[in-house]
């Protein structure tokens, strides 16, 4: 990711927003090779449709991982506990040339989260290739971004459907959503998805994605890029910084079970002052979680789905 | 970054008020003739000659006396204590403000504003010595408004020169966010409110959705102001700084903007202009979601906290004349 991914990724939102995206129909969804994906039994994912859209060249590879992960299908079975008023279509597809962006999106128009085969590719390119100094794994990071990410538009989602009051930012609620799901589960779970998808910020903001602090002396062209090389303009952005998602994203994980990431503080990572306020975020959090979204929740499947194994120990490694 | 975009946002606003009085003007209203240049006043100059600013405010607070404070807002100034680690002037200008605060009663009026409120609890806002410019509302306690913030307001809009109106649009718009910030932070907690996002943002979208429920002077001065303190103040971010609970000022900045374009996109338009070969103050990639945000905090009030508002009450705030004509610029 840098900096024009994430511009791009601005106007994708737009893009979607105001261009009403066609469902997607079973005509061109690719069937399933095989071997065939069996079901999770007694968890109905039929809320959930699903489709993987033909790849182009490039990211045959992606759709090949993917698919064979039957990751659409895993994660329909997922949500099941989750009744929503209406469908919420899973696709992958290509998300470049038409939508000038790598990263996943929820689109309202068609009530759909679109996977995008690209992003599969930078988050291989994202992952470190040995464990990290906070002992973050190549495995912690390629699933956790993808869980984190495959959450955080649900998070969209949900708001969207549900009608959820968000007096806060959308995208830090959104993040919200990631983190507290992924903390419902057990603590391999947890600290894979909130480890992975909070290093992937902690590397962004290396990358240069945090807002500049200084101008550019040769400002782009292109009026978002201009906009994102410029050290005021750059925080007109919907979402955090990227170094505010790595610490929020911490945050959480240590407000939510202490125990668990308490070496984010003792090895410095999330520091000592916002250490101080975890509890209460967390709280604040599972509050709002319980008022606006738990009534929608079916508790008997969301037990099923607490208990059931939805990662390969080699994804947790 | 283009010269415009350096510095005071004076300039801005006078380009969003040429583009809003053009259209006013069309419509034959040409409300922004206001914006003309008021005579020279200071900030300091503002608490000294408190007792001019009342006398200029009374016609103007006589037509809220049918609002009757409520009784659940608690309201305190309490005398500044001196910090023996602060600057020894920085003490005499929190008296200066306490003698301010004392003649204007500024929480009188906040009790008034807030009648409409059904509250199960109490809250009590005081304005104190913090030693710092927020202490933070922790829930069940009280709400506090720092002298060292209001210090900072004085000494930031005091850096605003050329423009008397602008300084005190300044003063009197963050002022007021401010206070409604802070006060955000007890209504959620006195009538568990679910916040999703973080509650700092969440308190700033409130009060910029509050404030632009009410007449053009008060949105424009609340806005404005706040938006250009949030400008002039800002600092430059880097690493662990992000960490903070906060915002950039700069991220609050744009908050603002938003809110006051998606709510209302003629008054505010301006932003959204600039002169050729030049960015505008609002980008558009932004500026497209802004009736969404606006319309999110708007649905959000309307679920979880207007039912928690007499409507009658409501309309009698509204219509009210919360600003002297001196606060505004006039």
């Amino acid at each position: 990711m840098n900096v024009l991914k994430l511009a791009a990724a601005l106007t994708i939102l737009l893009a979607v927003q105001a261009v009403s995206l066609a469902p997607a129909r079973a005509d061109d969804c690719l069937p399933d090779p095989g071997p065939k994906y069996q079901p999770i039994q007694g968890l109905d994912g039929s809320g959930y449709p699903i489709c993987y859209f033909q790849p182009n060249d490039t990211n045959k590879s992606a759709y090949t991982a993917l698919q064979s992960r039957h990751i659409l299908e895993v994660y329909a079975q997922f949500l099941s506990p989750l009744r929503l008023p209406h469908p919420l279509t899973l696709v992958a597809l290509n998300c470049q040339p038409d939508f000038h962006s790598d990263s996943p999106f929820y689109s309202s128009a068609d009530r759909a989260l679109h996977f995008c085969y690209e992003w599969y590719n930078d988050v291989l390119q994202a992952a470190p290739t040995a464990t990290t100094t906070q002992g973050v794994t190549r495995a912690n990071v390629i699933t956790g971004m993808w869980a984190g990410t495959l959450l955080h538009e649900t998070g969209h989602a949900m708001f969207d459907m549900l009608d959820v009051p968000v007096f806060g930012r959308e995208e830090d609620a959104a993040d919200e959503v990631a983190a507290f799901i992924a903390l419902q589960f057990n603590k391999d779970v947890q600290r894979t998805i909130i480890k992975g998808f909070a290093y992937f910020w902690q590397m962004a903001a290396q990358n240069g994605e945090d807002p500049p602090t200084v101008d550019d002396p040769n400002p782009p062209q292109d009026v978002i890029q201009r906009c994102f090389s410029d050290p005021l303009c750059a925080y007109s952005d919907v979402h955090g910084t990227a170094s505010q998602r790595l610490y929020n994203t911490l945050c959480l994980g240590y407000g939510g079970d202490p125990d668990t990431f308490k070496d984010f503080v003792q090895m410095g990572w999330l520091p000592q002052t916002r250490a101080a306020d975890c509890d209460r975020e967390y709280h604040q959090l599972e509050f709002a979680f319980a008022k606006t979204i738990l009534p929608f929740i079916d508790p008997q499947m969301r037990a099923k789905v607490q208990s059931t194994p939805w990662l390969l120990p080699t994804e947790m490694q | 970054m283009p010269s415009w975009l350096i510095g005071s946002m004076g300039e801005r606003v006078c380009h969003s008020i040429e583009i809003a009085d053009r259209a006013h003007r069309l419509a034959g209203i040409g409300r922004f003739s206001r914006r003309a240049n008021t005579p020279g006043r200071l900030w300091r100059n503002i608490f000294a000659a408190a007792a001019i600013v009342v006398s200029l405010a009374a016609p103007a607070l006589a037509q809220t006396p049918a609002l009757q404070p409520n009784p659940q807002i608690q309201v305190d100034y309490i005398q500044p204590k001196p910090n023996p680690a602060a600057d020894p002037n920085q003490f005499t200008d929190f008296t200066t403000i306490y003698a301010w605060l004392q003649v204007r009663q500024p929480l009188g009026e906040v009790q008034k504003f807030l009648a409409p409120l059904r509250l199960s609890r109490p809250i009590k806002i005081q304005v104190d010595t913090c030693g710092a410019e927020r202490r933070p509302y922790v829930s069940g306690g009280l709400v506090t408004i720092c002298y060292e913030l209001i210090d900072k307001i004085e000494k930031i809009a005091g850096t605003i020169t050329n423009n008397d109106s602008l300084k005190q649009t300044v003063i009197v718009g963050t002022f007021t966010e401010t206070v409604l910030h802070e006060l955000a932070y007890a209504v959620f907690d006195v009538l568990q409110v679910p916040v999703w996002g973080r509650i700092d943002d969440a308190a700033d979208r409130l009060a910029a959705f509050v404030l632009m429920q009410f007449s053009e002077d008060i949105s424009h001065t609340a806005m404005v102001g706040s938006a250009e303190f949030f400008l002039l103040s800002r600092k430059t971010w880097t690493g662990s700084a992000f960490a903070n609970t906060r915002s950039p000022d700069a991220q609050r900045f744009y908050n603002y903007l938003c809110i006051a374009y998606g709510g209302d996109s003629l008054d505010f338009g301006g932003w959204t202009q600039a002169p050729k070969g030049q960015d505008p103050l609002l980008p558009a990639f932004r500026a497209q979601q802004c009736a969404h945000e606006y319309d999110q905090v708007r649905d959000a009030f309307n679920l979880r906290i207007m039912p928690f508002v007499d409507p009658d009450l409501l309309l009698q705030v509204k219509a009210a004349q919360w600003f002297v004509p001196a606060e505004l610029g006039k």
